[in-house]
């Protein structure tokens, strides 16, 4: 058995150039997988069948990796039960299966340090008054869902936080303007789920007719998915602008991340760009023969995951791969775009009769 | 909210008075010669419009209920007398949408009045049916049968459930382990009996000799067969195969495999087989499931390709449970029939068979387990409908015999 797991260099993670960074995490990911193999005997059952067992890969692409519904379908982890510190889930709708990921201690770790290693390359290192776009009930309630996952984590970079919403979702407006009045000086950071920004922040605002200026060092940070938007047509143009508009938002930086790999997430440069942290990278590949490609689903790679089977995931979002190393913004690296989920097909899944 | 796809027109606004009249239509005596001439001629509607023309499932139907076979289906009700149930209420599948199709107007020649629940999900080929139908229920001479029919959408509601089951005689649901859990907690008439077709899996059982000894146009004769067993409703339907068992020689089953699979590629390519990409995601997830927990699987193929192909030594609860569809094959070798029998399970219906005859699988049916092997058929013929299903005799589950001494 491998006794250690690798180890795993986070700080700067944008400035270390293509070749040399996808070396070390190849290197790191292989190390993973033997890992895994290791532990999780589900895991390996499924290499074996999948992959015939030879599974050191020479490049990323050929990391093995694990469709993302699997994580609904089954319990996968690389530790015992009683190292489990922290069970998260997928934020699924009602009825729907939700994934779930085991987490211990140091995966746990892991995730906070990565976390702050890319956000403060973002934001700096000073702690902002934060203003959390959500409601402190959402926080306190019972799953410990990638919503809470998500605040929690980003908690870590504020201070004097303060609630936008109160329990029914609706604006705080008296606490947000005495917020906003307090710390009129200093920039501050916003935080929240995309589609709880839009729909009960700023559309509550537009349709209140209530403006607030934040000022122009203040920054927005927000992720979770365009589902909800992109239903409405709302783009990240459109959304950014109305931003402005209304709260004087100008710096708005979006995430791409998942509840799967929780801390290597994909933050929006000023560019415009989704920009892989050195200890993470996504592969696209073509929806109809999974292939690497520069456009297709997304695989997300992250030299994170100990305590579960994590490191390779085909998700079932699409994207585009737009450059590596030559950013306007000067990060390093792959940048990319998300273009929203792979189409359900008419009639999914079993042959079960919906009894709905 | 209900929606009324075929309905008797009627002064009636709720559901319960619209009920109560097609309870109180007049019935028929089993193969009433007013009721198989409304068949048959549904039957050359369908046939003879070109609407249907794309939709084999529907061909297909038509072509089972052509007047020439009503005869002889008539001929198969043997003994008696038999006299009509009722009421009956069926309970179609969303998947496989043409059962409802089958199993209405089996019951509607018997005689019955009928209430059928069908999927909220509309595709061409039903609403055409509909449309057809509709017109021809609307004649005067078929003002009889329009009476007491009934065909219905509603999401799911256990008000309407239960106010239809509270009027029926038999109810009928076609499959779906989950759909039969639903319905069954809402409780029928003491005097009502039930049908449920559950969940099943099938597979194909093909003599590795005999695909080996195939020409090109033979070899090209028996993927478009498979094809129509497996891709028709793209795996959904519960006689489609999920499983290829190979029986031979180790050496003459890799040999059948290797000659097998491009021809059935050339017939997936030749059809212009539809591959969405959550099609792909569907089988990568299958994939690994039917990997995960065993001891030795081997992929034939790349991850979510079609088909996508998993070589394992066994089949268990897991597989047959797991197995989801969309182009998805278990493929293991085996000696002979009886390596097959050992295999089988309660859960499995269909097989489809090449290279055997009669005799063949008579010598291997006492050792099949419960319920397992319900129909043993030609490859080709995995979809082709039966008045006897799932062991059950459809024209004596939906007549009731009386004993005259």
């Amino acid at each position: 058995m491998t006794d250690a797991p690798p180890a795993v260099t986070l700080a700067d993670p944008y400035s270390v150039p293509q070749a040399e960074r996808e070396a070390r995490l190849l290197a790191d990911l292989n190390a993973l997988t033997a890992w895994h193999r290791e532990r999780c005997a589900g895991y390996d059952a499924m290499l074996r069948g999948v992959y015939g067992g030879a599974t050191q890969a020479a490049r990323l692409a050929d990391v093995p990796y694990l469709p993302v519904r699997l994580f609904k379908h089954l319990a996968l982890r690389s530790v015992p039960d009683d190292a489990v510190v922290r069970q998260l889930t997928s934020s699924g709708t009602s009825g729907r299966q939700v994934s779930r990921i085991f987490l211990d201690a140091e995966t746990s770790a892991l995730q906070v340090r990565a976390l702050a290693a890319i956000v403060q390359d973002f934001i700096g290192r000073q702690r902002l008054p934060m203003l959390i776009v959500d409601s402190a009930q959402t926080i306190r309630g019972g799953a410990f869902s990638a919503r809470t996952a998500g605040v929690l984590g980003f908690s870590n970079f504020g201070r004097h936080h303060e609630y936008a919403l109160d329990e029914a979702m609706q604006p705080r407006w008296d606490a947000i303007e005495r917020f906003v009045d307090t710390h009129r000086d200093a920039p501050i950071l916003l935080f929240g789920f995309t589609w709880v920004v839009w729909r009960h922040f700023l559309e509550a605002a537009e349709s209140a007719g209530r403006r607030l200026d934040v000022g122009p060092r203040s920054v927005l940070v927000h992720g979770g998915g365009w589902k909800k938007l992109a239903d409405e047509r709302v783009d990240n143009a459109t959304f950014k602008r109305r931003l402005a508009e209304r709260f004087g938002l100008v710096r708005v930086a979006n995430y791409y991340g998942m509840v799967e790999q929780v801390g290597s997430i994909y933050m929006e440069c000023e560019a415009g760009y989704l920009h892989a942290p050195a200890f993470a990278d996504v592969v696209m590949r073509d929806t109809a023969t999974l292939a690497p490609a520069d456009s297709g689903a997304v695989e997300v790679l992250s030299a994170l995951p100990r305590s579960y089977p994590g490191h390779a995931i085909l998700t079932e979002d699409l994207g585009t791969i737009r450059g590596r190393d030559d950013c306007a913004c000067g990060r390093k690296g792959t940048y990319f775009h998300i273009h929203g989920r792979i189409p359900a097909a008419e009639l999914r899944g079993c042959s079960d009769v919906r009894a709905t | 909210m209900i929606d009324y796809l075929l309905a008797p027109a009627t002064d009636a606004r709720d559901l319960d008075a619209r009920l109560d009249a097609v309870a109180a239509a007049p019935g028929a005596a089993p193969f009433d010669e007013r009721r198989v001439a409304f068949v048959a001629e549904l039957s050359r509607a369908v046939l003879l419009d070109r609407r249907f023309r794309e939709f084999p499932e529907l061909m297909a139907m038509a072509h089972w209920f052509r007047a020439a076979s009503l005869a002889d289906l008539r001929a198969t009700l043997t003994g008696g007398p038999f006299v009509r149930r009722g009421l009956v209420f069926h309970i179609a599948p969303s998947n496989v949408d043409s059962v409802f199709i089958y199993s209405w107007l089996l019951s509607l020649l018997c005689g019955n009045a009928n209430v059928a629940r069908v999927s909220r999900r509309r595709t061409p080929q039903m609403s055409a049916f509909f449309e057809t139908t509709g017109t021809l229920l609307a004649r005067d001479d078929h003002r009889a049968i329009a009476a007491g029919n009934l065909v219905v959408s509603y999401d799911h509601d256990v008000a309407v459930t239960q106010a239809i089951g509270a009027r029926c005689h038999l109810r009928t649901i076609w499959g779906g382990d989950a759909t039969i859990a639903a319905i069954r907690a809402v409780p029928l008439p003491a005097l009502a009996s039930e049908l449920a077709f559950a969940n099943r899996f099938s597979l194909a059982a093909l003599a590795a000799g005999a695909v080996l000894g195939l020409d090109a146009d033979g070899l090209a004769a028996l993927a478009r067969a498979f094809y129509a067993d497996a891709f028709w409703f793209n795996q959904q339907a519960c006689s489609s195969p999920r499983a290829v068992v190979w029986i031979g020689t180790h050496d003459d089953c890799a040999r059948a495999r290797e000659r097998f699979w491009p021809a059935l590629a050339a017939e997936l390519a030749a059809r212009g087989h539809e591959n969405p990409a959550s099609h792909v995601m569907d089988r990568a997830t299958t994939l690994f499931r039917l990997a995960h927990a065993r001891r030795a699987s081997a992929a034939q193929t790349a991850i979510g390709a079609l088909p996508t192909r998993l070589l394992v030594d066994d089949l268990d609860a897991q597989d047959r449970a797991v197995h989801d569809g969309n182009g998805v094959f278990l493929e293991l070798d085996r000696p002979d029939l009886a390596g097959v029998a050992a295999l089988l399970a309660s859960r499995d219906q269909t097989i489809a068979h090449y290279g055997f005859d009669r005799g063949d699988w008579l010598a291997v049916l006492p050792m099949l387990p419960p319920h397992a092997a319900d129909r043993i058929v030609p490859i080709g013929q995995a979809l082709a409908f039966g008045a006897v299903w799932d062991g059950v005799d459809l024209l004596r589950a939906f007549t009731r015999q009386i004993d005259i001494r």
